[in-house]
């Protein structure tokens, strides 16, 4: 389908990777359809893109490849939910704020990971219980330098039944 | 809303399987005790809100962002990695 967005103009979207999302992000509870674009210019970055709100689109990241140590445990409700028989089927991404445009203020949401279930589309933004992490870690700590860490690291998903 | 007052040890039972029991209540902070099912999503009403919050606060990214990150791509590949 023809996809069109507030930011990247038209695109053309492949039906098979539209997302689900029954029950919405918390404050976009009305958006239940989202596809990943492609990152600006970085591949390290990507886009949860809503279907049905043009103007509505999350700057997204892979978590592990900023903060190697990251850890989810995904609680046994959001397991069944998203129908996901083995970690290897979830992929996970956080959201990125960028305050003031300025994007060595950049932070990501490691509290509430995006899961999504590859192998049907299905996807939950997770609220974790007792995680350590917050809603808003620097993503450059050390100013605006990009550090890509060679390899990916030795972060973990798992997924409670 | 209904309200109820309860003493300390006192519980409330809601549907046939969560009781919420007051175990504690000292100046004032009230410590609660939840039985539920595993499945049960039980969350401190602040983090619901927390991430609330951000999710609208990244929702309102600047467009200027988008040429900012290209620039920090294009950076990167230029230095090889």
């Amino acid at each position: 389908m023809q996809l069109n967005t507030g930011r990247f103009g038209s695109v053309e979207v492949e039906d098979e990777k539209i997302l689900t999302f029954p029950w919405g992000l918390p404050g976009f509870e009305h958006l239940r359809r989202f596809v990943v674009l492609p990152g600006a210019g970085s591949d390290v970055f990507g886009w949860l893109q809503s279907v049905e709100e043009e103007s509505t689109a999350f700057l997204v990241v892979d978590p592990f490849v900023f903060f190697p140590g990251y850890f989810v445990d995904i609680p046994e409700r959001e397991t069944h939910e998203l129908k996901l028989e083995a970690p290897a089927q979830a992929v996970l991404l956080v959201i990125v704020s960028v305050p003031e445009g300025d994007i060595k203020k950049a932070t990501v949401n490691l509290l509430a990971p995006l899961v999504i279930n590859t192998a049907r589309q299905l996807g939950r933004q997770v609220i974790l219980n007792s995680s350590p992490f917050n809603t808003r870690h620097p993503l450059f700590p050390d100013g605006n330098r990009l550090v890509v860490p060679p390899g990916q690291g030795e972060g973990s998903l798992a997924c409670s039944y | 809303m209904l309200v109820l007052t309860r003493k300390r040890n006192e519980s409330v039972r809601i549907g046939d399987d969560i009781v919420v029991v007051v175990l504690d209540l000292k100046d004032d902070v009230v410590k609660l005790g939840i039985e539920a099912p595993p499945g049960q999503k039980i969350l401190r009403s602040e983090l619901y809100q927390a991430v609330r919050e951000e999710n609208t606060r990244a929702a309102r990214l600047d467009q200027g962002v988008l040429e900012k990150l290209k620039a920090l791509g294009e950076k990167k590949n230029k230095a090889g990695g």
